[in-house]
């Protein structure tokens, strides 16, 4: 079973070889630009991993840790 | 008299004066009390001298009148010189003194005698006129008058006129009366030319006085104003010329011109004053150095931080597209690994992604310079965190062939930031590794001074050339090729920020010692 990973992160190039990279390596990743898409997207889909960028426009890395550990006790 | 304070000179000086003033007048009243005597010796002399005039007076009178009366003013002053000489004697007992003492002795003696022969050749007169009165008369009172004059002529008279003998004791009276005479008038003579010789010798030693007070005053008034003038001239010279220079340095220093006078060295109150002027000059001069020291400093750290601000800036901008350069090139070399690519392309592809490692290490580190970091101080154990780096870099390969030595007396406990702490270890053993080109002996001695730790970093490497030893903490100076200059400067930041002390001896193909200092308990 493959595991799903989300990049949060702002910087396209960073993402597309962060993505290539772990892709290679046989996760499923899924990228997104910023930190609010990526909590929108943890809503719909369970996810094993989350990568993101601390500075970030919007909802930057650290306040969507903290989201996520409120919300999702389970991780 | 160079080693003579000011003022011993001046009372030297004055001392000298007053053991002159003193001379003088010690001799010139000495030299009174001597013209008193003298004086008082000259009045007797004078006394002496018309006494004996006196007595010849009445001598010649006597002999010329025959008057008794006479007789009596000889006796007189003959007493009046016995008691002057008695007490001229007492006082001056002179040989002149005695001299005529002993001519009026001798003279007092022979006109006793010729009294008695006078008296006697009266009595044999009288009885040779008894008898030859009555047939010749008309010669008694021409020898009567005369016989004391001229007695020899008178004894041949009397021998002519009344045929007397020359046995006879008139005749023999006469004979003998006449030598008495001329002796007598010989010792009168004597008792005149001695007391005029006393006089003039009196006169003599009162002038020899008189010349010795001029003497002493021309010689002793010109030393006296020799010695005046000498300590004049000393303190003019000495003081006023030396006390001028010192004003004119003053004034340079206070224009802000500091240089110490280069007198003769004297021990004296203003050579105090100008070793005192000069060691605050250099105190100035130092003071001044190290002002400027302070002001290049200052000057230096606003550069590095205004380098500083710049580098981190440039660092940060530098780091996402690096980051992403890293990133693409290692996915290339992913790529690499699976399909067979020509030779050049997998080189270049190696080659961006190793010098991407380069430039990220060199962000890295200028990020970690530049960083704002306040240590978290807590209480760790020096010597285990030391050794556990030795351990780890020796695992990992990086000592070589180096053989490494930790010597520490006990397990030592201090207030510092681990993280960082480590970092200078670290960096300070990575240096000493290179330096010794893989093979040596890395040594580090802990010990404790007073309240803090002092820990020594010891390689057996190339050395530090003399003249970059004060320049190995500055950042941006290196003189490895691939050397971004910032090891030590970081070190030198985190020793800094823990309030401690890091310095560096250095003896070129010896080895290099690093010595840190920490305080043991927060500050």
């Amino acid at each position: 079973m493959k595991f799903n990973i989300l990049i949060a992160e702002d910087e396209e190039i960073t993402l597309k070889h962060l993505k290539l990279s772990l892709e290679k390596e046989g996760y499923s990743v899924v990228g997104v630009n910023n930190g609010l898409e990526a909590w929108n997207r943890l809503e719909s889909k369970g996810y094993d991993l989350l990568i993101a960028d601390i500075k970030m426009p919007g909802l930057g890395g650290l306040e969507l840790l903290t989201k996520v550990k409120e919300e999702y006790h389970e991780y | 008299m160079n080693h003579f304070s000011l003022g011993k000179k001046i009372a030297l000086s004055f001392l000298i004066s007053s053991i002159l003033i003193a001379i003088l007048a010690i001799s010139a009243y000495m030299n009174f009390i001597g013209m008193r005597k003298e004086i008082r010796y000259l009045e007797l002399s004078d006394t002496l001298r018309s006494k004996s005039l006196q007595i010849r007076r009445h001598e010649k009178n006597f002999f010329l009148y025959g008057d008794l009366k006479e007789i009596r003013e000889v006796h007189a002053y003959l007493r009046d010189l016995n008691e002057i000489l008695e007490v001229g004697k007492a006082v001056y007992n002179t040989e002149n003194l005695m001299g005529v003492e002993n001519k009026v002795n001798e003279y007092s003696h022979r006109f006793n005698r010729i009294e008695t022969l006078f008296w006697e050749f009266k009595k044999e007169f009288d009885e040779l006129k008894d008898t030859y009165y009555a047939t010749n008369s008309v010669f008694f009172p021409l020898i009567e008058a005369t016989f004391l004059e001229r007695p020899l002529v008178d004894a041949e008279l009397l021998t002519k006129i009344f045929s007397l003998k020359p046995e006879h004791q008139a005749i023999k009276n006469l004979h003998d009366l006449d030598t008495e005479i001329t002796l007598l008038r010989k010792d009168g003579e004597e008792i005149i030319t001695l007391s005029q010789a006393i006089d003039k010798f009196a006169m003599e030693k009162v002038e020899k006085s008189i010349r010795m007070s001029q003497n002493a005053l021309l010689i002793l008034f010109p030393l006296f104003l020799l010695v005046g003038l000498g300590t004049l001239f000393v303190i003019s010279r000495n003081v006023v010329n030396r006390l001028k220079i010192l004003t004119s340095s003053l004034e340079k220093t206070g224009r802000g011109d500091f240089s110490s006078l280069s007198l003769p060295e004297k021990r004296d109150e203003v050579g105090i004053l100008i070793k005192t002027f000069n060691n605050m000059e250099a105190d100035l001069i130092a003071r001044d150095k190290e002002l400027g020291r302070k002001n290049e400093e200052l000057f230096q750290s606003r550069k590095l931080a205004s380098i500083g601000t710049l580098a981190s800036g440039v660092a940060h901008e530098l780091n996402n597209p690096l980051n992403n350069i890293y990133l693409a090139a290692q996915t290339l070399s992913g790529e690499m690994d699976q399909e067979n690519y020509p030779q050049i392309i997998r080189e270049s592809v190696g080659d961006i992604f190793s010098q991407a490692i380069r430039v990220k290490r060199i962000v890295q580190d200028l990020l970690e310079f530049t960083k704002e970091m306040s240590p978290e101080l807590k209480t760790i154990n020096i010597v285990s965190m030391i050794q556990q780096i030795l351990n780890q870099m020796t695992t990992r390969g990086e000592l070589a062939e180096i053989k490494s030595n930790l010597k520490s007396l006990q397990e030592l406990e201090a207030s510092a930031d681990e993280h960082l702490l480590q970092q200078v270890f670290i960096n300070l053993f990575s240096n000493a590794v290179e330096a010794m080109g893989g093979n040596g002996l890395l040594t580090v001695e802990i010990d404790t001074i007073v309240d803090d730790v002092r820990i020594k970093v010891i390689d057996t490497g190339k050395g530090i050339p003399p003249q970059n030893i004060p320049r190995v903490f500055d950042p941006f100076f290196t003189t490895k090729e691939k050397g971004t200059g910032l090891g030590l400067a970081i070190v030198y930041n985190i020793i800094k920020r823990h309030h401690g002390k890091i310095e560096v001896s250095s003896v070129p193909d010896e080895g290099t010692v690093f010595t840190i200092t920490l305080p043991r308990e927060k500050t």
